[in-house]
């Protein structure tokens, strides 16, 4: 039987490609027989920075899914911006502290889009090293984000 | 400027509170309030006072929902102990719960109105609608065994998240001089509102009981030198049924109380 979580997704994921299909292309590996890993592309907005660089978010839902946000990073090549980190964590507060209910996956991808888009020169987060190197394995959830404004 | 720092407090704090406190303890008398403040004296000097008026109160965990769990279970609970009268349509409690169906109804509208997108909400309204349609049929230790899955309760507490914040957005001309520290009513419920785990305010609390037309009175005890906590009633103008939710408001934190039966 399909859990909450899960049948919120299904609908999600037919409303992604449904009207998402070519923006924001969604994949499930194949093995992931819970549904629960999404890798969600997108391509940086005309006139910004990132202007037709193709990147994938990797989302990881829990069973408490929309209640508890997904795990949302980078993976493969990210881009170069002061709040992603090389190991492809994104400090954006959406994703942790201010996580609702009220959104979804597509509304994420473009949170993520709009803050690459307001970028003005392409840089990495001044402490990334000792940042990746303290990170390990561990979610991204449980670091304390420091936001100056909505986006760190 | 670092983005990070250490592996964040709040939520070890908040995994403790959820270890140790449940969504809501049994209903019980006051004699843990006044092991609670015996070198309190302002709030203890209040404790006979409460006794005179209330028979108990229950205990609601404190991870910043417990207006919005507080407010929810007690509608729910006054009319599954009421279900007897449901059918009658003298009884505040039959035009209680003939309102809320309603108003549950007619919540996708307000929401989609106050432009949260329909995927997000309806699963929150369409577990509501069910609760409701299965009170006249329901025992309160079914109610309890709702809030003990943290699923479910949370399910409870961000549908009212969703009405509060609508309320707020779709009254945003007579709220934003309310809202402190934020440009606007939007941004003020995107992170005050729309997250769980937010503590409430007194204007959600004027959200909450205006959207849902239901009278909450809280009586607020706090450091000041009277015998007696005092007692506020929201919303401000309510002209609708005999029927109240109780509350006990203590600094940062509510609980359910339950009036002596007259």
């Amino acid at each position: 039987m399909l859990s909450r979580a899960q049948k919120r997704l299904q609908r999600e994921f037919e409303e992604m490609t449904r009207h998402y299909q070519d923006t924001f292309p969604v994949e499930i590996p194949e093995n992931d027989t819970n549904r629960m890993t999404w890798y969600v592309s997108f391509i940086g907005a005309e006139g910004s920075i990132f202007a037709g660089e193709r990147y994938t978010l990797e989302f990881r839902f829990s069973d408490n899914y929309p209640i508890e946000a997904p795990d949302v990073i980078f993976r493969g090549a990210y881009p170069h911006h002061e709040h992603v980190y090389s190991n492809g964590y994104i400090c954006l507060s959406i994703l942790y502290d201010d996580w609702s209910p009220s959104m979804k996956v597509s509304s994420v991808v473009m949170s993520i889009q709009s803050m690459l888009s307001s970028a003005t020169r392409k840089s990495r987060p001044a402490n990334d090293a000792s940042f990746v190197s303290y990170a390990g394995g561990r979610s991204p959830k449980t670091f304390n984000w420091i936001f100056e404004d909505e986006k760190c | 400027m670092e983005d990070f720092s250490i592996i964040k407090q709040q939520d070890e704090i908040l995994r403790e509170i959820e270890e140790r406190q449940p969504m809501f303890t049994p209903v019980q008398d006051f004699s843990s309030l006044e092991v609670e403040y015996a070198s309190n004296p302002p709030f203890q000097a209040k404790i006979p006072y409460l006794q005179s008026k209330y028979s108990g109160f229950r205990r609601t965990r404190g991870d910043g929902n417990c207006f919005y769990r507080s407010f929810i279970f007690s509608l729910f609970e006054q009319l599954i102990q009421n279900k007897s009268h449901l059918s009658n349509p003298d009884s505040p409690y039959s035009q209680i719960y003939s309102a809320i169906k309603q108003k549950v109804l007619d919540s996708g509208d307000i929401l989609n109105a106050a432009g949260f997108l329909p995927i997000c909400y309806e699963d929150f309204i369409d577990m509501i609608s069910a609760k409701l349609e299965m009170i006249p049929t329901t025992e309160i230790s079914q109610l309890e065994d709702d809030f003990k899955d943290k699923i479910i309760a949370d399910t409870y507490v961000m549908y009212t998240r969703f009405i509060v914040s609508a309320f707020l957005r779709l009254h945003a001309d007579e709220y934003s001089g309310f809202v402190e520290g934020y440009p606007d009513i939007v941004s003020f419920c995107n992170s005050e509102v729309d997250p769980m785990n937010r503590e409430c305010e007194q204007l959600q609390i004027i959200a909450m009981t205006e959207a849902f037309q239901i009278k909450a009175e809280i009586e607020y005890m706090d450091r000041n030198d009277r015998t007696e906590t005092t007692l506020m009633s929201f919303p401000f103008e309510y002209t609708g049924p005999d029927f109240k939710i109780h509350m006990l408001y203590r600094p940062g934190h509510y609980d359910i109380l339950y009036p002596n039966r007259s």
